[in-house]
């Protein structure tokens, strides 16, 4: 009998916390893009007061920010100083796969930030902020989107992790 | 030299092709003065003095347009709207203080150059230090173990801002014909000091401030306010407010040593603004160059009277 409350009270906890995880996971999600929201800013802000090549802002900027994101600036800020590829996008595309996969931003998020690089580099410096600051705005949206729904989706992946450990609970015993 | 070798700050900019092109035919980088780009035409070199055009399977290397598109991506870092200001005027410096010129289609807005689009030719100049071009001449600039009011007058490519830079180095590290003095140097192009995140890349001396991509007449009057040098160094002088700021320097009791397109004393005299320089004799030496025989052959120097000291 010990037993089998044991066992129950183990897969309860375990399933409570698959459940509470994916709760975290999704915090973390919008945590991740707000912080990526508020580096965008930083960039615009650089760029719109003393039109600092990329190369620069991101120098200046990676001792400000947290990993994987100070990696992502260190390793585009050195490519740049190389001139290790033709285009800024191709520079841009391939250090966000080298770096922000342990990032907690999802695969539309990183193919967004992606895009973001074929806009980046040729144009002008009014077109260039007003580039930045429609993707700032667009991440603005993302959040308000998501944080709005949070709450709820939360709720439900602990409900849904304690329930599905009753219920396995009660099947096995 | 945080640009790297003069090699790698060239190479660096120079589409993938060409770079291949210059490795293959192992093209000495060291007495290159000149990489000319023209979308559609073969690729120019100017090598010590003699035009090199490279081949590629027997037939001169074309310029495509891709790889004018991708040498403005690397001068620029990839960053073209940085260099908005620098492009309006037609050309670039990239680290170590070489010159990229470039010519398209000018943007106009209220009759002004607003930027140049369709850039079709590009101009690659490489800059070159040379250390010690001015021992033969600073003894003539020289007065009472102080260097005089000086003024080189040179065409393009005749070493004007070469020379300018050794004098600004041994004026500011001193030498056996004077102290070493504080320097302060507008480099409005980055073309004296090679600023890099500004750094100077070049050798102008341990008592030198630079003031690197200043509009020349801004520059000086800030120089004066804020680091108080005792000479005063600027390249290619010429409109009216930069002869403004130069007076006022001269009343502030810095010495000057300035650069301008010329190419002879009568010349200078028919200059606008210059007439009345030379006239009150605000100049105390004068340095003509040429590059007859080589490039910063000097042909004369001439005191504040204009009477040739050699």
């Amino acid at each position: 009998m010990y037993l089998k409350v044991l066992g129950s009270a183990l897969i309860i906890a375990a399933t409570s916390g698959i459940g509470y995880w994916y709760s975290r996971e999704f915090q973390k999600h919008l945590n991740e893009l707000q912080y990526l929201r508020q580096m965008f800013i930083m960039i615009y802000g650089e760029i719109r007061y003393t039109q600092e090549s990329f190369g620069e802002v991101f120098s200046h900027l990676e001792k400000q920010l947290k990993e994987p994101y100070a990696e992502w600036f260190r390793n585009m800020a050195e490519n740049i100083q190389n001139r290790s590829r033709t285009s800024f996008s191709e520079l841009w595309g391939e250090a966000i796969d080298r770096c922000l996969r342990i990032s907690h931003l999802k695969k539309e998020d990183l193919a967004e930030l992606k895009d973001l690089g074929a806009q980046m580099g040729y144009l002008d410096a009014d077109t260039q902020l007003g580039v930045l600051k429609l993707y700032t705005e667009k991440l603005e949206i993302r959040i308000q989107t998501i944080r709005t729904g949070l709450a709820a989706k939360k709720r439900l992946c602990n409900c849904l992790g304690i329930m599905s450990g009753i219920f396995i609970a009660i099947i096995l015993v | 030299m945080a640009g790297g070798t003069r090699t790698e700050q060239i190479t660096r900019v120079l589409p993938k092709s060409i770079r291949n092109l210059m490795d293959r035919q192992a093209i000495q980088f060291e007495p290159l003065q000149e990489i000319r780009l023209r979308t559609g035409q073969p690729l120019f070199l100017i090598s010590a003095g003699q035009e090199i055009m490279p081949k590629q399977d027997g037939r001169h290397y074309q310029v495509t347009r891709e790889d004018i598109r991708e040498t403005l991506q690397y001068i620029s870092h990839y960053s073209l709207y940085a260099y908005e200001n620098e492009i309006k005027q037609g050309f670039i410096t990239i680290e170590g203080g070489h010159r990229v010129g470039m010519t398209g289609k000018a943007i106009i807005e209220q009759e002004k150059v607003k930027n140049i689009k369709h850039i079709s030719s590009i101009n690659i100049r490489v800059s070159h230090e040379i250390t010690g071009c001015a021992d033969q001449i600073i003894p003539y600039l020289v007065h009472n173990k102080q260097i005089c009011h000086t003024l080189i007058i040179s065409p393009p490519r005749c070493g004007k801002t070469t020379l300018l830079r050794d004098l600004i180095r041994q004026i500011s590290d001193g030498n056996e014909y004077l102290q070493g003095c504080t320097v302060g140097v507008v480099d409005e192009r980055s073309e004296i000091g090679g600023c890099y995140q500004g750094v100077a890349q070049n050798q102008i001396g341990k008592r030198t401030d630079v003031l690197d991509c200043c509009p020349k007449a801004e520059g000086m009057i800030m120089l004066i306010r804020s680091m108080g040098p005792q000479v005063i160094a600027v390249d290619e002088i010429g409109n009216s407010e930069e002869i403004h700021a130069l007076e006022y320097a001269l009343h502030c009791g810095c010495k000057i040593l300035a650069t301008v397109h010329g190419t002879s004393m009568e010349e200078l005299r028919k200059k606008p603004f210059f007439e009345q320089l030379v006239g009150e004799q605000r100049f105390e030496r004068y340095v003509v160059l040429s590059n007859r025989g080589k490039a910063g052959q000097v042909e004369g120097i001439y005191d504040e009277g204009g009477r040739r000291c050699i």
